[in-house]
């Protein structure tokens, strides 16, 4: 077979054709993890969550930009991590104020990072990382005062999807008609121990919104969540994704997917964060990978990635362990 | 349906509302508020850590439930402390230095106090300092560390080694999404749970030790 671009494995992958070799993609690359890896410091572009920099260490066949919404919350910094201190979307009123707040999804300067970042892609697939306003809601809103919302007020929380849905499916007609290949639904709905909703909640409530908004995206789409979300896979098929990501294990079985779903979807990531690439050695980490690309990877239908994103604290030698394997044993024969 | 059986029921379908009017008509009917607590309340939540385990009902679920039962407690609570009914125990619950996440710790504090135990919700971002603060000033039993980031694992280590000067006082649990029981043996706590049920029922057989 002849050697393919980075691009043509991906989205030869996303349509489960054989590829040469499994691609890797991954959502993120953290900066600060990027700067380890190369030796240096570089200065990403505003809004990359995986610069083009890194193609010089790493064989990962992606570059992505960020065009997520905002979380309407107290955000704190801790380390290089970012999480919420408190949610500020509990009322009506907040939910006025949240309108105002949100960037302008029609201004066109919002879109001046994405495309200079394009302009550097090469034979590079580009991902853009998006919403669909779930996630972006339950984050702003507190996810046990969502839940609870769900119950008592359920017309709140669909105002506030609605909301956020409305600036999502702006961000999405501009992707549709840049340079972007595909598009990363980072919509995170489960725990490792379950759904974040019940389905019958989710169906009544989350799906019919999350529906019209996924409906309109022109590219292939990969679907990302942690968590256990076998309970709505039901619902996350009828998106039409071409990709499920990323398949966090242990809760996520990917052997047991590859059987179930492997001729239906795109399988991605399972490469595992909470031990192997942050806490184990190069050699686990080849391991984990030279098996997943065997045994998940062969006949097509798999892009290798970690659980999640390459976070900061993932060890740099994990990393090049994971690229040394994927590119020892990665290729179809 | 007798009205502790409604009770139960209420609280195992999350219904805040019927919780609290069936635990208001248990005490106008004379019931003790210890029969009320163990055989409505804690029944009902127990029925619920049970099938959350067996990934019958998933978190939105439980949190409903507790919730209900909450509500319940708040009727009850005045009758129960001016009986001078005890606490099966005091527990300390805190998320590590560096830290936010709260929903599993939170999902633990409200089927802790769900099972009968006080619980000391000592917060997110907490310092080892705080918790032997905490320690010394409100001497839980069980004291819980939680984190859900493998990056502040290591703050959990830190916090567990600087807890064992107060081992003849405590034990120690932890639990978080990337928390495994070989990392609970390697740190030197008591003990390991994987969920907000097991929770409960590490607590339970620890303080009966």
């Amino acid at each position: 077979m002849d050697q393919m671009t980075p691009r043509e494995r991906v989205l030869t992958a996303l349509k489960l054709g054989q590829t040469d070799r499994v691609p890797w993609v991954e959502s993120y690359i953290h900066p600060s993890l990027v700067n380890k890896i190369l030796g240096r410091e570089i200065t990403p572009i505003k809004g990359a969550r995986l610069s083009p920099e890194i193609h010089e260490k790493l064989c990962v066949d992606n570059i992505t930009f960020d065009l997520r919404p905002p979380i309407y919350a107290q955000i704190e910094k801790h380390g290089d991590l970012e999480m919420v201190r408190e949610p500020w979307l509990k009322g009506w009123e907040d939910l006025e104020k949240l309108k105002k707040w949100l960037p302008d999804p029609d201004d066109n300067t919002l879109y001046e990072g994405a495309k200079e970042f394009l302009k550097h892609k090469g034979d590079y697939a580009a991902l853009a990382s998006i919403r669909l306003g779930i996630s972006p809601v339950y984050n702003s809103m507190g996810y046990e005062d969502f839940v609870y919302a769900l119950a008592d007020e359920p017309e709140f929380v669909e105002a506030a999807i609605n909301v956020y849905g409305g600036w999502c499916s702006k961000i999405i007609d501009r992707v549709n008609d840049m340079d972007f290949d595909f598009v990363f639904i980072s919509e995170d709905i489960a725990f490792q121990n379950g759904p974040m909703v019940t389905p019958r909640v989710y169906e009544e409530y989350i799906f019919p919104h999350a529906k019209k908004i996924v409906d309109k995206i022109a590219l292939p789409k990969i679907y990302h969540s942690d968590g256990d979300f076998m309970a709505l896979m039901d619902y996350i098929l009828q998106y039409n994704p071409a990709g499920i990501a990323n398949l966090e294990p242990p809760v996520m079985d990917i052997f047991k997917l590859k059987e179930s779903h492997g001729d239906k979807v795109c399988l991605m990531g399972n490469i595992d964060l909470h031990y192997t690439l942050t806490r184990g050695t190069p050699e686990e980490t080849a391991a984990e990978v030279k098996e997943k690309l065997e045994r998940v990877g062969k006949g097509g239908g798999y892009i290798i990635a970690s659980a999640n994103g390459l976070a900061s604290y993932c060890k740099p030698e994990n990393v090049m362990a994971m690229n040394d394997t994927i590119l020892k044993y990665g290729w179809n024969k | 349906m007798s009205v502790l059986e409604q009770i139960k029921e209420f609280v195992i379908a999350g219904s805040a509302k019927k919780v609290k009017e069936y635990t208001e008509q248990a005490v106008a009917e004379g019931l003790d508020a210890s029969t009320i607590l163990n055989d409505g309340l804690i029944t009902g939540m127990n029925v619920v850590g049970i099938r959350f385990k067996a990934n019958e009902v998933y978190v939105p679920e439980v949190l409903m439930s507790a919730r209900a039962m909450h509500t319940g407690l708040a009727v009850v609570k005045p009758l129960i402390v001016n009986a001078g009914i005890k606490e099966k125990g005091v527990v300390a619950i805190g998320t590590v230095q560096g830290d936010l996440h709260d929903i599993g710790k939170n999902l633990v504090i409200m089927m802790l106090e769900g099972a009968g135990y006080k619980v000391i919700d000592i917060g997110v971002d907490v310092s080892t300092e705080k918790f032997i603060q905490v320690i010394e000033e409100q001497q839980p039993q069980i004291v819980g560390v939680s984190a859900l980031l493998t990056t502040t694992m290591t703050q959990m280590q830190h916090t567990v080694e600087k807890l064992q000067a107060y081992r003849d006082k405590i034990k120690i649990i932890i639990g978080g999404a990337p928390v495994t029981q070989a990392f609970a043996d390697e740190i030197g706590a008591d003990g390991y749970a994987a969920d907000a049920a097991s929770t409960v029922d590490l607590v339970q057989k620890l303080t009966s030790i």
